[in-house]
């Protein structure tokens, strides 16, 4: 009796023993940006599979995909990965119990504002093995010095997310930092991402207002008329303004060119 | 409940004194909207003409409290016809579809990039709603007339179909695509301009003058279709300019805000609770109380997080159910 107690209990053990830390081989990206850091520290060759908008470098764009903002559990499942990695914006509750159930292991990723960028590299750096970890984090440290300006006139910045109901970029967010970087203010008080009074933006008026390519604009200049004559109107590439990753640096830069030419109109 | 919530046979004979009180909150509650928002405008800088404060008052509250009234006055005025027509307290432009179709038509048009193109998805999300009550009226016809079961069973089907519609369609769409159509399921009466409000008045009051017109019809409609009957309604009539009237008038009401749930449901039934029962002491009442309730909601909901804004459903339904819970539970 006491024997095979022992016995079991030796199995048991040596079942329970943790798996030797294997190298992750093959990962599914869940966001962009993330499918953006996991190339530029050079583990790119480990994604088996990203979400549909994953479509920089050109090689995560070939890549297969596995759904939008519901990813299909499926097509997680039949890539084979050993780390799906998911961006902390959505929810993902349900997602990870059905992968915790397939013993496929995942991880959600914080990468909310400029100052993540870095830690999440190094992470991800030192999880994926990645070659190329200290190059990336050096580019973007060079880069976001590069870019980080003072400005004797701070413009004030509107960035429209979308234009019928207004909701505009707040404060605690990646647009606001970009702003932060290159000298600018936000023309927002409030944080995240509002939908916002038109009223507040005629009694403040904007230097700036920034929008992404996507977004109809005209309804706000309806209502706001005066915006045409006392503002700088700029279409950006949503991408590059809405992803923290490796492509920070090239908003920054993007932003201070805009900024720069509304320095020299004024 | 049914009919007995419905009825009640006294003429409209003292009146006056509810439609005072209402006119007098909803004056009030204008004032307070065209006063207070997200930045304070002084009244001195308004009269002396400032150019900032002309605009924030003339061109962004004033035209938005405008139209919050008449979307306010629609939807209540379309909830009390459909309550009195079907004989069913729980009608209301949203449980017959008609909301629903507006919404599905903005949602289906959004998808297929039709929300690029200024001034297309208010027509299709009005198409929607008058498509949503021709069909709604359809499938409830049999044998020449309409019945009331059949057709809140029929609009109750269609929302299911208006969902799916929609589910489909935002899952088919771009993301920005799926952005343009939230905007009629959220429900938000920012960016109401004075063409918004006045096309939205011209509509209210041609609606009223029909509804005026079957009033008396209306009222003898809620003790039942028979019994109209015999007292020479032409019931077939009365129920095509009712229906008519309140889907064109949601249909506009949709079109400008999205859906704002609860008001076609919660002023009929405390201005019921409160008053009476009468079709034609029932419909300006209603009309000045809703208006009263999405104005006053609207300014919650800019002023409470300002300068960010929540959506004004939610306040509707905040404002109203509690003092509709009170009221009932005096009733009881």
């Amino acid at each position: 009796m006491i024997r095979r107690a022992f016995l079991i209990a030796f199995v048991a053990a040596a079942c329970a023993k943790p798996a030797a830390p294997h190298r992750v081989q093959r990962v599914v990206t869940l966001s962009p940006n993330l499918t953006e850091i996991v190339f530029a520290i050079g583990a790119g060759n480990g994604v088996v599979a990203t979400d549909d908008y994953s479509d920089d470098p050109p090689a995560a764009k070939r890549l297969p995909k596995v759904g939008g903002m519901q990813p299909s559990l499926e097509r997680i499942v039949s890539a084979k990965p050993d780390l799906v990695l998911a961006p902390a914006i959505a929810d993902y509750a349900s997602l990870s119990a059905a992968l915790k159930s397939n013993h496929i292991p995942i991880e959600i990723v914080r990468t909310d504002r400029i100052a993540d960028v870095i830690p999440v590299m190094q992470h991800l750096g030192k999880e994926l093995d990645a070659p190329k970890t200290d190059d990336a984090v050096r580019a973007i440290r060079d880069g976001l010095a590069r870019e980080t300006r003072k400005r004797a006139r701070s413009p004030r910045i509107l960035f429209v997310g979308w234009a019928d109901p207004l909701y505009v970029g707040g404060r605690e967010t990646f647009i606001d930092d970009l702003f932060a970087v290159t000298g600018a203010q936000n023309a927002v008080q409030v944080k995240k991402w509002p939908q916002y009074a038109v009223e507040s933006v005629i009694a403040s008026p904007p230097d700036i207002v920034i929008y992404t390519s996507h977004v109809d604009i005209t309804p706000l200049l309806r209502a706001v008329p005066e915006l045409r004559n006392r503002a700088m109107i700029v279409a950006v590439d949503e991408n590059r303004y809405t992803r923290p990753g490796p492509q920070v640096v090239d908003a920054a830069a993007d932003l201070n060119g805009i900024i720069d030419r509304w320095e020299k109109l004024h | 409940m049914g009919e007995t919530a419905l009825t009640g046979g006294r003429a409209p004979g003292s009146m006056l004194r509810p439609l005072l009180l209402l006119t007098l909150i909803l004056l009030a509650a204008v004032a307070l909207a065209v006063a207070i928002g997200a930045t304070s405008v002084s009244w001195h800088d308004l009269v002396a003409g400032d150019e900032t404060a002309r605009t924030i008052v003339l061109r962004i509250r004033l035209p938005r409290a405008i139209a919050g009234v008449l979307i306010g006055a629609i939807l209540a005025v379309a909830g009390v016809t459909f309550q009195t027509l079907l004989r069913n307290p729980l009608a209301d432009p949203f449980i017959l579809g008609v909301s629903g179709g507006a919404a599905c038509g903005a949602a289906v048009a959004s998808a297929f990039g039709l929300a690029r193109i200024p001034g297309v998805v208010p027509v299709i999300a009005f198409a929607g709603a008058i498509g949503a009550t021709l069909a709604v009226f359809l499938l409830a016809r049999r044998r020449g007339h309409t019945d009331a079961t059949r057709l809140l069973l029929s609009g109750l089907v269609l929302n299911a179909l208006f969902s799916a519609l929609i589910l489909i369609a935002f899952g088919l769409a771009p993301q920005n695509d799926v952005n343009a159509s939230l905007r009629w399921m959220i429900g938000t009466l920012a960016g109401a301009t004075w063409n918004d409000a006045l096309l939205l008045a011209v509509l209210f009051f041609a609606a009223i003058i029909a509804l005026v017109f079957i009033a008396n019809d209306l009222r003898l409609l809620a003790f039942g279709e028979d019994d109209a009957r015999s007292r020479g309604v032409n019931v077939e009539r009365v129920k095509l300019i009712g229906f008519g009237a309140a889907s064109i008038i949601t249909g506009a009401a949709v079109a400008v805000a999205g859906i704002i749930g609860f008001v076609g449901l919660l002023v009929p039934h405390l201005i019921r609770l409160m008053w009476r029962r009468d079709f034609r002491f029932l419909l300006p009442l209603c009309a000045i109380a809703g208006g009263a309730l999405l104005v006053a909601s609207d300014l919650v909901s800019r002023v409470i997080i300002a300068p960010a804004e929540l959506p004004v459903g939610a306040f509707t339904a905040l404002l109203g159910v509690p003092f509709f819970l009170s009221l009932l539970r005096r009733e009881r």
